[in-house]
């Protein structure tokens, strides 16, 4: 059974509409993705999570295929298939020969990536935190600040993990399908 | 598998790291303290270079700023010599690269390079036309710098050393304009419409706290026979010594300034009644006990003295600027007529005749 209703572009109210154009606009993407099309019908709650996405993922100090990196690693631990596929994608346009499996592979300690050394420490920072929040301990955060975060920066990460979290609920309640383009990935 | 090599090559990881330095560039461009772009520098070195910490050197007047950055704080300094390492590595003018031991630290390295994982030091002179515009030294987190770091670090070194440069003047010259736009020219004290503003603002103060303000206004006695008879290039020196002296007994966070000729302003608060009357005396006294040397004419000793006004916004309600210069000039005028070199208070009881002292 499919739990969700899309509304395509033609059909969207106005206040739908441009919340799809601003989506468009912000991301360069030439068509509205699955996620978005499913709130359609309520436009105060598209305009909510999209704002939501676009203040944490287009603002801020930390670098976008960082955090694309982080919403990877909470939407591989929660097993939301569809974030999962989506936000690999961004990571794995670093390097066309890599694979779904290599990126996988990275999460699980193996050196298929040759990222920045911050990376592993943001990727075990983001693995600790989607597992249990209150298990963080000071000495968590005093490793990223050797890495040379700042607490604002910290405070963006956990924001993108947050993210990623409401996000996974929602796709995965919904067991949303894939956007075309990312079915290729997994 | 890609071999590191390859991986680091990568054009896609150079766009990445061009990307990181180009909204750098652009986020400190539009910042004017220098605390704040160090700030922002240590923070996002990481996303083009590995660099876990830098020190930094550029000329500025009166010396050298110094700036260093380590995991997200940073700190400027400003020095007229340099520390030993810098002073070496300015001289040498050449980029050194260095292995940092765990156990045996390198000479003179600036705290800001030194930690458990820094790896490696590389120092650059910043050089053009043959001029040295600056010495950027960097350690490396973990694993020593590849060729894309070194890059990136020259890179970013030469456009930021410019950029400080080139603001550094700019706040210079711009403190220049500002001062003579405020101050007098020859005693460098508040011009004459800058005290009347800083009068205006205090008295605003005054009124919304409920304290008093007190306004001194003091002119130096017999100017013209001075003048006359040592020559105006002296009376301007003897103006420079009064405005020093003056000066001198100025309270922080009262304000002195030029009001005419020979007139000067002087506003202070909070100040009672009481406290304006003494501190017009140290005015008075300041001038009056030792006689100012020419030095063109070291033998002669000029005896100086003023005459001072004084009022207070106490009980004045409806005091303006206006009415409280004028108060302040009718008290320095009584002050004239009963003899000078004294302190005469607005609303006080017409004392007997005497040569001088507080009436």
């Amino acid at each position: 059974m499919q739990r969700y209703t899309l509304t395509e572009y033609d059909d969207a109210s106005p206040a739908v509409r441009e919340v799809y154009n601003d989506f468009m606009r912000t991301t360069g993407a030439t068509s509205v993705p699955i996620w978005l099309k499913s709130l359609g019908h309520n436009g105060a709650l598209a305009q909510a999570y999209w704002e939501r996405a676009k203040g944490t993922l287009f603002h801020g100090s930390l670098p976008l295929p960082l955090k694309e990196m982080i919403v990877f690693v909470v939407s591989a631990k929660n097993c939301a298939n569809y974030c999962s596929a989506c936000h690999a994608q961004s990571v794995l346009s670093l390097d066309k020969t890599l694979t779904f499996d290599d990126l996988k592979t990275y999460l699980a300690g193996g050196s298929a990536l040759k990222l920045p050394s911050y990376y592993r420490s943001v990727v075990t920072f983001a693995d600790k935190v989607a597992t249990d929040a209150n298990s963080l301990e000071d000495s968590d955060f005093a490793a990223l600040m050797d890495e040379g975060f700042s607490k604002e920066e910290i405070c963006e990460i956990i924001a993108v993990i947050d993210l990623a979290t409401m996000f996974n609920v929602y796709t995965s309640a919904l067991r949303l399908d894939l956007d075309s383009q990312y079915c290729a990935i997994l | 598998m890609m071999s590191n090599t390859q991986l680091d090559d990568n054009t896609t990881l150079q766009l990445l790291r061009y990307e990181a330095l180009f909204k750098l560039i652009d986020s400190i461009s539009h910042l004017d303290d220098l605390t704040a772009i160090a700030r922002q520098v240590t923070t996002q070195w990481k996303y083009f270079a590995n660099v876990a910490g830098w020190h930094m050197v550029v000329p500025s007047s009166n010396g050298f700023t110094l700036i260093d950055g380590i995991k997200s704080d940073a700190h400027v300094a400003r020095t007229a010599s340099l520390s030993a390492w810098d002073d070496h590595h300015w001289r040498l003018r050449l980029p050194r690269l260095m292995a940092a031991h765990p156990t045996e630290a390198l000479q003179h390295l600036p705290q800001a390079l030194s930690g458990p994982t820094v790896c490696e030091i590389l120092v650059i002179p910043l050089v053009r036309d043959d001029q040295t515009m600056g010495l950027l030294s960097v350690a490396a987190r973990h694993t020593p710098f590849n060729e894309l770091d070194k890059k990136f670090i020259r890179l970013f070194g030469r456009h930021l050393a410019d950029h400080i440069t080139t603001m550094l003047l700019r706040q210079q010259a711009t403190r220049a304009l500002i001062d003579q736009a405020t101050h007098d020219a020859l005693t460098q004290l508040l011009n004459r419409g800058t005290i009347i503003q800083e009068l205006a603002n205090k008295l605003a103060l005054a009124k919304r706290t409920g304290q008093p303000l007190g306004v001194i206004m003091l002119d130096l006695d017999f100017f013209k026979r001075i003048n006359d008879q040592y020559g105006h290039p002296a009376g301007d020196a003897v103006l420079c010594e009064v405005a020093a002296r003056l000066q001198a007994q100025t309270r922080d966070g009262d304000s002195l300034g030029r009001y005419g000729g020979e007139e000067f302003l002087v506003v202070l608060y909070p100040c009672t009644d009481a406290e304006v009357a003494l501190a017009a005396e140290r005015f008075r006294l300041a001038i009056e006990e030792k006689p100012t040397l020419l030095a063109d004419c070291p033998a002669n000793a000029i005896d100086l003295s003023i005459s001072l006004g004084t009022t207070c916004s106490a009980g004045q309600d409806a005091a303006t600027v206006e009415k409280l210069l004028k108060q302040a000039d009718e008290a320095l005028y009584r002050s004239k007529a009963q003899g000078r070199n004294r302190v005469t208070r607005f609303g006080a009881p017409a004392a007997p005749m005497s040569l001088q002292g507080t009436s």
